[in-house]
């Protein structure tokens, strides 16, 4: 049954809490007045308006739960970016942002929809995965869940400690880490991009059915798709988020 | 420029301002080459300054483009044969 | 029609192999990743004409929407 939209209106956020993660991403934690509440997957679109009156907007994942009471959005800070700086490095707590959300249907997931969960993320592209794994956590369900996260170095595993501890805690999520660019000494996860071998290693097998989100840089989502249908999971059930070439 | 692809998802919100129901999930129908699917499966093109452009995955036929500029809307659905939602709710 | 940059093939991030340049016109006139080229006896709106862009484009007179 679709559902009818709430007039989706640009309003203010208060920032309560700017929290660095790794040192080139941070996280806003927003207060909404009136919040109605949001599904694991959408995003928010948010503008800035310069004295002059020159806007920019753009979509963040919302990586909280539908649980929690504030909001999070995990930025990646682009050197040459329009917003992003302004979001890493000027904004405060006690600050206004404008914005509208939550937005989306078709990258979504909640406890009901049911699992295995596979969860494959490239850089920032973990953070509507990020939602989707605190969301069972907080709402006390076992879905069993997978999660293959691509990070260049072990100091950029955005939510490093959290998803370690969500692991340990809870036996339903399992999770593996790639390297790609640099890693410790006596590293045990794997130290290359994602590839169809991984894949097939990490993934539920096809015949289980499960359920697929996959979300970061274009070329990175549209690699990993492609392998997992090669591979004999359903097309319908792999969805994808791209996040455009410099992945946020 | 494959890099620039987005899914439909990265459309929502734009076509929110219009749509009175959440868009990705309806379902298309394409007028070049017939796949039904949901515009959540589409890809999205964003033209800086210019606007947006959903495309059919399977045959790059552009099914809706979107801009707005001097206060107006414009939606150009001439890509679509038809597009197909359940009951709305409420 | 440009194809080459600075000596080296015209990238596909700038519109190559082959793009319209038009210089007198606002720079979105300039289509990229160009297929192929009509000339025709009338005039038919565009990509972007037929969304409220103006028809012409000169810079010069702001023409950047219908009715400018």
């Amino acid at each position: 049954m679709a559902v009818r939209l709430r007039r989706i209106l640009w309003r203010l956020a208060e920032v309560t809490e700017v929290v660095a993660e790794t040192p080139r991403t941070k996280s806003l934690l927003l207060e909404v007045p009136g919040w109605e509440g949001h599904k694991a997957g959408q995003h928010v679109d948010v503008r800035l308006t310069a004295e002059d009156g020159y806007q920019a907007q753009r979509s963040y994942s919302i990586a909280s739960a539908p649980e929690d009471e504030r909001l999070m959005l995990t930025v990646d800070r682009l050197g040459d970016g329009e917003v992003s700086p302004y979001l890493t490095d000027v904004l405060m707590a006690g600050d206004k942002l404008e914005f509208r959300g939550p937005i989306g249907g078709y990258f979504t997931w909640e406890v009901q929809d049911g699992g295995p969960l596979l969860l494959v993320g490239g850089g920032s592209g973990i953070a509507p995965l990020m939602a989707m794994i605190r969301h069972p956590a907080a709402a006390g369900s076992g879905v069993p869940a997978r999660l293959l996260y691509s990070s260049r170095s072990y100091e950029e595993i955005i939510y490093r400690e959290e998803l370690e501890k969500l692991a340990s805690r809870d036996g339903a999520l399992e999770i593996f880490h790639a390297l790609t660019r640099s890693r410790p000494g006596g590293w045990a996860g794997y130290a290359r991009r994602i590839d169809a071998e991984m894949l097939r290693e990490v993934s539920w097998p096809a015949n289980e059915n499960p359920l697929a989100f996959v979300c970061g840089p274009t070329s990175f989502v549209e690699g990993v798709a492609d392998a997992l249908v090669r591979l004999g999971h359903d097309p319908a059930r792999v969805k994808t988020e791209r996040f455009g070439p410099t992945g946020g | 420029m494959d890099e620039l692809r987005l899914d439909g998802n990265a459309a929502a919100g734009v076509l929110g301002e219009f749509f009175s129901f959440e868009v990705t999930t309806a379902h298309y129908a394409c007028e070049g080459c017939g796949r039904v699917d949901q515009i959540g499966a589409a890809m999205v093109y964003e033209v800086r300054g210019l606007g947006t452009i959903v495309r059919c995955p399977s045959c790059d036929n552009a099914l809706i483009r979107l801009a707005h500029n001097r206060g107006r809307h414009w939606i150009d659905l001439r890509g679509i044969r038809y597009l197909q939602v359940p009951d709305v709710a409420g | 029609m440009a194809y080459v940059y600075d000596g080296e093939p015209l990238e596909p991030e700038h519109g190559g192999p082959a793009r319209l340049l038009v210089p007198h016109l606002y720079f979105w006139k300039s289509a990229k990743w160009v297929r192929g080229l009509r000339l025709t006896t009338y005039d038919v709106p565009g990509f972007w004409e037929s969304l409220g862009y103006h028809n012409y484009g000169d810079p010069w007179r702001e023409q950047r929407y219908w009715g400018d």
